[in-house]
C-alpha cells in the first residue's frame, strides 16, 4: 500500500478530528448525555433569571418616565393617610417646583373574580388630550358617556381580560358595601402592552369618580405628586418638604426605580441560590470530568498516541468533545430559556418576580435579549469547561505511552 | 549485500537512572535488518525484546545509543518528528494489539490515517483493501471486542499497514493464539515479506522461530543480544 502524502490542509485535519470527537461522544453517550442534561439545565435556570429580570427591568424603564419625580405622602402614627389641599400652596412655592397635583388611588377588591385592581384618579381629559394619547387603546365613546364624565374610566389589559370574562368590557358596576347603589363606569380604553408592567391592574379613571370609589372624603387626596423641572434639584427639593413637613413622607423617582432594580435582582439572586443543589451537581460532574479520565479514556490516548497521533492531535479531540458538549448546552439551555420564559410565560416562576399586585391579571414579558448577556454564558460556561475538561488529556497524552499502554 | 533499513548502535535503554531501583532492559544492542527481511528477536521473558522492539519503533526513546530507519537517525527526535516518522515508516502490532474495542473494525484500521487528513473517501478505500486481504469485510462493522483473538490481531495487522509502512513490528505475536491462528498469522506474514515489507518480530514461540519464513534469529538474554 502506497504511502499516504502529507497534504491535508488544517481544515481537513479539524474535520477528522471533529468526526473523531463526534465518534467518541457518542461512544461514551450515557456519561455525556448526563453532562449534556446537567449543563442544560444549569444555563436554562441561569438564562431564565436574566431573561425575566431583563425583561423586567425592560417593562419598567419603559414607563418610568411617566413616574412622578417626587410622591409626598402623609403620615399618622406611621402609617399613610389622606392628604389635604392645604399643602398645595406652601409645596408649590419652594423654588424649583415646577408643578404639584393632587392624587386619588387605591384598591378596589372584587369577590367575584377574587381579584384586586389598582384605582387611580385623574383628569381623564388631561389623558386624552396630552401625550398619554400614545399609550392608551381608544376605544368608541358611547353617546351617553359625556353626560356622566366622572364615571369614565381607562383601564389595563388584563384587568380587560378579566372584565371580558362576567361581560363587563364596556362598563363596570362598582359596589361598595356601605352604599345603597352600584355606579357604572363606562371604560373609554385600554392601556397598550408596553405599558403592562405598571397598568395591568389599573383602573384609571376621573378624579371624583376615583374618590367615590375609594370612600374619600371631598377635598382629600392619597398623595401629592411634585415635578421638578430640573433632576438635580428632585433630591433636594424632597428634603426641603421634608424639614418643612415632618409629617410627610417623599418618594423620589430614582427611590422607585431602585427598589425595582433592587428587588428583581435580589429575586434573581434568591432563585438563583435556590437552584444550588443544581449548579453544585453540576461541580461535581466537571470535578469529575477534570479530575481524570478513567483507564479506558486513557488507553485509548496511549493507542493514538503509539500509532503516531501527536499530543496537540489528542489535545484537539477532546477540546472539540468538551466545546460541542458545552457549546450545544448553552444552545438549548437558552434556547428551553427563552421558550419557557415568552412562550409558555414562565408558569411557576414569574410570581417570584412580579409579587403580590399582579398575582391576578395575566401579564405577557416582552422579549428583551441582550447579546452581551449570550456571550456571558458563553464565556463563563463553554470556555472554562473546555479548558478543565482537557487538561486530564494532556497530563495523559504527555505521559509515555509505553507506560500508560501497560498500565490501563 | 541487501541494503540495511534498520539498525540500532549501542543501544541502551535504563529506568530510574541513578535510583535505588534503577533498572536496565537492554544494554548495548547493536543489530541490522537488511531490507525485505523477515528477522526474529528471540529470549525468554524480560530479555530486554519488548523494549528494544519499542525502542526501534519510536514508542520510547533510548537512554543511549542511536536507532537509524532507513538511513535516518531517529532515537533523539522530537515528538512531533517521531509521530511523523511513526506514521510514515513503521507498522506496530502490539502484543495485546491496542485496539479501541468499542470502535468498529474499519474506524479501527482507519485511525492512524486521521492525522493526516485524508478525505474519508480516500481512507475507506485504503481500509477496504486491508479488510478484504486479511478477510475482514464480514466484520467491517463489527465492534472490535466482540471480535476473536485471531481477528484481532488481523484488525491490528491491518492498521499497521495502513500508512503504507515499509517497516513492521510484531511484539510476541502469537503469545495468545492457538497453533492454528499462529499458522494463519505466519502465512500473512510471508505473503507480506513477500510483497518488500521488512518484518520484525519479537517472540520466544519456537513456531515461529522456526518457520521457513524467517531469515535471521537475533537472541537476547538479560537486555543484550549475545547471537
Amino acid at each position: 500500500m502506497e504511502a499516504p502524502s502529507p497534504s491535508g490542509s488544517w481544515l481537513e485535519r479539524q474535520r477528522c478530528i471533529i468526526d473523531y470527537s463526534l465518534q467518541s461522544l457518542f461512544r461514551r453517550r450515557t456519561k455525556n448525555g448526563l453532562i449534556l442534561i446537567m449543563y442544560v439545565l444549569l444555563i436554562f435556570v441561569v438564562s431564565s433569571v436574566f431573561f425575566i429580570t431583563g425583561s423586567l427591568t425592560v417593562e419598567l424603564f419603559s414607563t418610568v418616565d411617566e413616574l412622578p419625580d417626587i410622591t409626598v405622602q402623609k403620615l399618622i402614627g406611621g402609617r399613610q393617610t389622606s392628604i389635604q389641599e392645604s399643602y398645595f400652596p406652601a409645596i408649590r412655592e419652594i423654588p424649583g417646583v415646577g408643578d404639584v397635583q393632587p392624587r386619588v388611588w387605591g384598591y378596589f377588591y372584587l369577590q367575584e373574580l377574587q381579584a384586586n385592581f389598582t384605582v387611580y384618579g385623574m383628569d381623564l381629559n388631561q389623558l386624552e388630550a396630552g401625550d398619554y394619547q400614545r399609550i392608551i387603546d381608544w376605544k368608541p365613546v358611547p353617546q351617553n358617556t359625556r353626560e356622566h364624565p366622572d364615571f369614565r374610566m381607562v383601564i389595563g389589559e388584563g384587568v380587560y381580560r378579566l372584565l371580558k370574562e362576567i361581560q363587563m368590557q364596556d362598563s363596570f358596576l362598582f359596589f361598595q358595601p356601605n352604599w345603597e347603589s352600584a355606579i357604572p363606569f363606562d371604560i373609554i380604553g385600554t392601556f397598550k402592552s408596553e405599558t403592562q408592567l405598571q397598568s395591568n391592574d389599573l383602573m384609571v379613571m376621573q378624579t371624583e369618580g376615583a374618590r367615590r370609589v375609594l370612600e374619600l372624603k371631598p377635598g382629600d387626596f392619597t398623595d401629592l405628586v411634585v415635578h421638578v423641572p430640573n433632576p438635580e434639584e428632585t433630591e433636594m427639593i424632597a428634603l426641603k418638604i421634608r424639614r418643612y413637613y415632618p409629617e410627610l413622607r417623599t418618594v423620589t423617582r430614582s427611590q422607585i426605580e431602585s427598589t425595582y432594580t433592587s428587588a428583581f435582582n435580589w429575586k434573581g439572586g434568591f432563585v438563583l441560590s435556590s437552584m444550588l443543589v443544581v449548579i453544585f451537581a453540576f461541580l461535581v460532574l466537571i470535578w469529575d470530568k477534570a479530575s481524570g479520565l478513567s483507564p479506558a479514556e486513557k488507553k485509548e490516548i496511549g493507542i493514538l498516541k503509539a500509532i503516531g497521533w501527536d499530543t496537540e492531535m489528542i489535545l484537539s479531540v477532546k477540546f472539540w468533545e468538551s466545546f460541542i458538549i458545552s457549546f450545544c448546552a448553552a444552545i438549548c439551555g437558552v434556547i428551553l430559556s427563552y421558550f419557557y420564559i415568552y412562550w409558555l410565560h414562565a408558569p411557576g416562576f414569574k410570581e417570584i418576580f412580579i409579587g403580590w399586585s399582579t398575582i391576578y391579571p395575566e401579564f405577557k414579558l416582552v422579549p428583551d435579549i441582550d447579546i452581551k448577556f449570550l456571550l456571558l454564558i458563553v464565556t463563563v460556561t463553554v470556555i472554562p469547561y473546555s479548558a478543565i475538561a482537557v487538561f486530564p488529556s494532556w497530563k495523559a497524552a504527555i505521559t509515555d505511552t509505553d507506560f500508560i499502554l501497560r498500565n490501563n | 549485500m541487501e541494503e540495511t533499513i534498520l539498525k540500532t548502535v549501542k543501544v541502551t535503554k535504563i529506568y530510574n537512572q541513578g535510583k535505588h531501583n534503577e533498572v536496565v532492559p537492554v544494554r548495548d544492542a547493536s543489530l541490522a535488518v537488511g531490507r525485505g527481511m523477515a528477522v526474529v528477536l528471540k529470549g525468554p521473558s524480560g530479555s530486554g525484546k519488548t523494549t528494544l522492539l519499542s525502542m526501534i519503533g519510536c514508542q520510547i526513546k533510548p537512554t543511549y545509543g542511536e536507532i537509524v530507519v532507513k538511513g535516518k537517525p531517529v532515537s533523539k527526535l522530537p515528538e512531533k518528528f517521531a509521530n511523523l516518522h511513526k506514521r510514515q515508516h513503521i507498522g506496530f502490532v502490539f502484543q495485546q494489539f491496542h485496539l479501541v474495542p468499542d470502535l468498529s473494525v474499519l474506524d479501527n484500521i482507519m485511525l492512524p490515517l486521521l492525522p493526516w487528513g485524508m478525505s474519508p473517501l480516500e481512507r475507506r478505500r485504503r481500509a477496504e483493501e486491508l479488510l478484504t486481504e486479511f478477510e475482514l469485510t464480514p466484520r467491517r462493522q463489527f465492534k472490535v471486542r466482540d471480535l476473536s483473538g485471531g481477528e484481532q490481531q488481523r484488525v491490528a495487522i491491518s492498521r499497521s499497514l495502513i500508512n503504507g509502512c515499509t517497516v513492521l513490528l510484531a511484539d510476541e505475536p502469537t503469545a495468545h493464539l492457538d497453533a492454528q491462528l499462529t499458522a494463519d498469522f505466519l502465512g500473512y506474514m510471508n505473503d507480506l515479506k513477500q510483497k518488500g515489507y521488512t518484518i520484525l518480530i519479537a517472540s520466544h514461540d519456537p513456531v515461529v522461530c522456526e518457520n521457513a519464513m524467517v531469515d535471521r534469529i537475533i537472541e537476547m538474554k538479560n537486555g543484550e543480544i549475545v547471537s
